[in-house]
């Protein structure tokens, strides 16, 4: 049954009243939906929300940003960082590599790596993974995660940690959207932090899982923070960014080893400038039997593995 | 029920549903958010950059304690030390120096204190100590088949805080890496290019400098075969309670947690080396 | 020119005047929509508060319930074109006016697209980082940024088409052909490019060997096509029994063989993919192993994907049999077949291509009852939108919603000055 509308705009008060109750438990149920947002501790600031790309920053925008981050930094933790933008070094091309032989999955080079980088605790963040092989494979299907025997190495295994490879494709670089992932010229694939949207197709992207994802608000332990900082790298991430391994930029563009090469206890690690002909790298990519993961996908890492004999 | 009717029942029922789910959302009936647990803190051994060992000649370096290096408190200086041989000519390890006998270690190291009653050694006719069960792979080994049982391949019998190489060059306890060299030429070569054993530093050489650790800091002479080392904690879900990620064929060990299992295993040898600079 | 745009603002003006017009059973419909609504209103601002740890993805199966929405609805939205085709490709009188319905399902589903992406990012606050020109617009290489223009590029034009047609047909005008016939040869590529897109968003990832597929691409688009013209089968019906538009079962028979193709070449399709995966049995079978058998003593997805299979398989016995031409036989039908590829394209996948990861770790995805409550609102928000499309189109379309019913006086001029193409 129709019904006619309402041509003459003509209502009578009990309907006025029930269509105003309406609206208004309705309306009052929406905000009460939004109640949750009482809790919302973190909201970007005007400044921080009209921030630009990293490519389009002026040198001035930049110190006021890293400014405004050690301003922040200090606020949350209790200390104030030291924090810059690194850029890269000129005719330097990183190039890790790591030797399966000496690896014996002790996994130092993981909290290492999470101490140094300020990554989120809890919910954990690591961008290391150590797969324990068995021997006689490279099918990861066989690999085992979270081993935890009192030693290692166990018998009839080796040891293969897996990162970020910075590769030369970069399947997550051709993904991003919003271009907030890219390979600088010294071959590290970074992420501006403050441009990232969170889609997670990076993630989706990546054959060798090495992206991770604030999935919460990260929380890193007040007096473990490294005040070592630099835009790019290692700075503390917020809720909702990607990040990944970015061969501890605020380091190696200082010219110093990254930290899981510093702690691994049998120098499995090896890590330098491929353009330099006397580095450990160059000579390790001359002379010893080196492969790289996944080589058919066709991203051409910067990370390589070989064996000692 | 005429349509006006349920019409203004529709309605008001409406109204009575809205009220509800405002009740319902300020006091969050629809389940609280759980936070993430704190974040439990890494051994500090997890993170550890030192060494596994300090060797001698870093102890002589950094001006140590080498009392235990002081041979000539217990042997007669100028009097050559004869080497306790059993029936098959095998070299038998003596008590004093219990240290060779079970790798680098002391009892205490492993067994605690009020075992120490317990941990009397025994002996066989040779007078050579009996193994206790589950130590075996402790013993004094520098290379297979016991080819280096016999402390004179590396030692000076007559100057015994110098070592002599098989040619019979001498070098003092500071410079034992080349004796090692003696014998592991190419282990060397490799060393020397940075491809074998720990570098730290800087990588560009002209913006600092690059150290790299002698043989000894991980190499116990006596027991060089690298130690197993306890793996730092295995990494956790996002979301927990998942069912653990496929072992090959072999499941994770009984009693490996995350604490990383007990000290029973003796050979469990974990890093506990002072902080590096 | 000036009285030209007020008599269009009163125009839409007037259409919102009309949401809030029905009857009982109207405003209990709308009355749940707003239910679900809310809650899942409220689930967002949880998830918006606390981050996307609130829902049950990880750092291994990093696209969950959200993202197989939003690739099942992006189907459901280019399927408006299969009415578009008959209509003016080959001059289909009967589907003639049914055109406009379904492209309004078009706007509703890319709507919850568009509300599914953005409850699915991390910051949607950056959301203008993807505006060409302002952010940085990663074309043409992202497959991402494609989907961004072709999304609400195809929301743009079925907005543009509907929207014309409707406001012609209330100021009693003919459409100048010149004004919409374009836009919707433009939108019969466009709907196929928008799915296509979509499916290339998988296609694309060689780390993922489970979507690393070209026949993606193509079940994409049957599928799509099986499922969406289901929908509009039942929704049509809908309208034909809550409102009085005519609307022939001979127009639910072409759709019904429009359906009925689409499903076999789906199921073709499948029984390809599934031949490639098992026969070949490579490493790269993983996924499908897990998917269809289980991996590793995981098997969560077992259950799902059969069901969808034996849904699929009885909608197409039931499509195919002379049977399906009674309306009882052919609404069970679409229902079967559109709940079937529902889970054939939601879970069967996109979460099967992150089970095992890259790195051969086996993590399982259950979505949070906050993560439910949020899927669950955006399709009330769908269906809601929807229903007040109808709500306006339907009044409009019958000449009962017109300007000259309406109780205003309209000066001679201004009926014949108003919009393009005149008299």
């Amino acid at each position: 049954m129709q019904r006619q509308p309402y041509a003459t705009g003509e209502m009578s008060r009990r309907s006025f009243l029930r269509n105003t109750a309406i609206v208004s438990s309705a309306v009052a149920a929406m905000a009460a939906a939004l109640a949750p947002l009482r809790e919302l501790d973190e909201f970007p600031s005007l400044e921080e929300f009209l921030q630009k790309h990293y490519k389009e920053l002026t040198p001035e925008e930049m110190d006021r940003i890293l400014k405004r981050i050690a301003d922040e930094v200090e606020k949350e933790y209790g200390r104030r960082p030291e924090i810059k933008d690194y850029k890269p070094l000129n005719g330097v091309q990183f190039v890790y590599c790591l030797n399966l032989t000496r690896c014996v999955g002790c996994r130092k080079c993981v909290h290492a790596c999470v101490a140094e980088n300020n990554q989120s605790r809890s919910p954990e963040i690591q961008y290391i993974r150590v797969l324990e092989m068995p021997n006689g494979t490279f099918d990861v299907e066989q690999s085992e995660h979270t081993y935890q025997p009192p030693a290692v190495p166990r018998e009839q295994r080796y040891y293969m940690p897996v990162q970020c490879h910075q590769c030369r494709k970069p399947p997550c670089v051709k993904a991003c959207p919003v271009e907030a992932t890219w390979q600088e010229e010294d071959g590290i694939t970074v992420v501006d932090y403050d441009w990232c949207i969170g889609c997670r197709y990076c993630e989706a992207a990546c054959p060798y899982w090495a992206r991770r994802f604030n999935w919460a608000k990260p929380r890193i332990p007040k007096d473990k923070l490294n005040l070592n900082m630099s835009y790019l790298g290692n700075r503390p991430r917020k809720k909702g960014v990607m990040e990944k391994c970015h061969f501890c930029i605020q380091r190696t563009r200082a010219g110093r080893y990254p930290a899981c090469l510093e702690v691994c206890p049998t120098g499995s690690r090896k890590f330098g400038n491929i353009l330099d002909p006397e580095s450990e790298v160059s000579y390790i990519l001359r002379n010893r039997r080196v492969f790289v993961l996944k080589e058919e996908v066709g991203t051409m890492p910067r990370f390589y593995y070989y064996f000692d004999v | 029920m005429t349509a006006e009717t349920k019409e203004s029942v529709v309605l008001t029922a409406m109204i009575l549903v809205f009220v509800a789910l405002y009740g319902v959302f300020v006091e969050d009936l629809t389940g609280r958010v759980r936070t993430p647990p704190p974040p439990e803190p890494t051994p500090a051994w997890a993170t550890n950059t030192g060494t596994v060992r300090i060797s001698a000649a870093e102890v002589i370096a950094t001006d140590g304690d080498t009392s235990m290096m002081e041979c000539y408190v217990c042997h007669t200086e100028g009097e050559r030390q004869p080497l306790k041989l059993d029936s098959e000519g095998r070299v038998i390890l003596v008590v004093e120096h219990s240290d060779l006998i079970f790798g680098k270690k002391r009892c205490l190291t492993c067994h605690d204190e009020s075992e120490e009653a317990s941990l009397e050694l025994e002996y066989d006719d040779d007078g050579r100590v009996i193994l206790p069960k589950g130590h075996e792979d402790l013993v004094l080994r520098h290379g297979e088949y016991g080819r280096n049982n016999n402390c004179y391949n590396c030692h000076n019998p007559d100057k015994l805080d110098e070592l002599v190489t098989r040619q019979g060059k001498k070098y003092p306890l500071s410079e034992s890496t080349m004796l090692c060299v003696s014998c592991h030429g190419p282990t060397y070569r490799d060393w020397l290019r940075g491809l074998h054993g720990r570098t730290s530093g800087y990588w560009n050489r002209e913006m600092g400098e690059a150290r790299r650790e002698p043989c000894a800091a991980c190499h116990d002479p006596h027991h060089p075969e690298f130690p197993h080392l306890r793996p730092a904690p295995a990494p956790r879900r996002l979301h927990g309670g998942q069912p653990q990620a496929f072992a090959g064929a072999h499941r994770r060990e009984a009693g490996g947690d995350g604490d990383g299992g007990s000290d029973e295993n003796h050979s469990a040898q974990t890093a506990e080396e002072p902080e590096e600079g | 020119m000036r009285r030209a745009v007020y008599n269009y603002l009163y125009f839409l003006w007037r259409c919102v005047r009309l949401i809030f017009e029905g009857d009982w059973r109207y405003y209990t419909w709308i009355g749940v929509l707003l239910v679900f609504m809310l809650l899942g209103l409220n689930a967002y601002m949880k998830q918006f508060v606390h981050g996307l740890a609130t829902t049950g993805m990880s750092d291994q199966v990093s696209w969950g319930v959200y993202i197989a929405n939003f690739t099942f609805l992006v189907g459901v939205a280019a399927a408006a074109v299969m009415l578009v085709i008959p209509v003016y490709v080959y001059g289909n009188r009967d589907l003639h006016d049914l055109v406009i319905f379904g492209e309004l399902l078009a706007v509703a589903a890319i709507l919850m697209c568009l509300a599914f992406v953005v409850v699915d990012l991390g910051r949607p606050d950056r959301f203008w980082h993807l505006l060409p020109g302002i952010g940085r617009f990663h074309w043409p290489i992202s497959m991402l940024s494609w989907d961004v223009i072709v999304l609400n590029g195809y929301l743009l034009l079925n907005l543009h088409i509907c929207g014309y047609l409707l406001y012609c047909r209330y100021v009693n005008k003919h459409p100048a052909k010149w004004f919409y016939i374009p836009f919707v040869f433009i939108a019969m590529v466009w709907a196929i490019s928008i799915h296509t897109v979509t499916a290339f968003l998988y296609v694309g990832l060689g780390g993922r060997p489970f979507w690393n597929s070209a026949i993606v691409g193509p079940r994409f688009i049957a599928s799509a096509f099986t499922s969406g013209p289901a929908l509009i089968i039942l929704a049509l019906q809908v309208i034909r029994k809550v409102t009085d538009y005519q609307i022939t079962n001979r127009a639910l028979l072409t759709l019904r063989s429009i359906v009925q193709v689409s499903m076999l070449i789906n199921l073709f399709l499948f029984v390809n993919e599934l031949f490639k995966e098992f026969y070949t049995d490579s490493l790269h079978v993983a996924s499908a192993r897990y998917l269809f058998l289980g991996l590793h003593g995981h098997s969560a997805l077992v259950p799902w994907i059969w069901t969808a299979l034996a849904l699929n398989l009885a909608a197409t016995i039931l499509l195919v049999l002379p049977l399906s031409q009674s309306l009882r036989y052919l609404n069970v039908a679409c229902v079967l077949a559109f709940v079937g590829i529902w889970i054939e394209k939601g879970m069967g996948l996109v979460i099967p291509g992150f089970i095992p990861t890259p790195l051969g770790e086996l993590v399982e995805y259950q979505p949070t009852l906050n993560e439910t409550l949020i899927c669950l609102g955006i399709w009330a928000f769908g269906f809601w939108a929807y229903t007040i499309f109808l709500r306006m189109a339907v009044p409009i379309l019958q000449g009962r919603v017109n300007r000259n019913n309406e109780d205003r006086p309209w000066s001679p001029e201004e009926v014949q000055g108003v919009g393009p193409g005149g008299r």
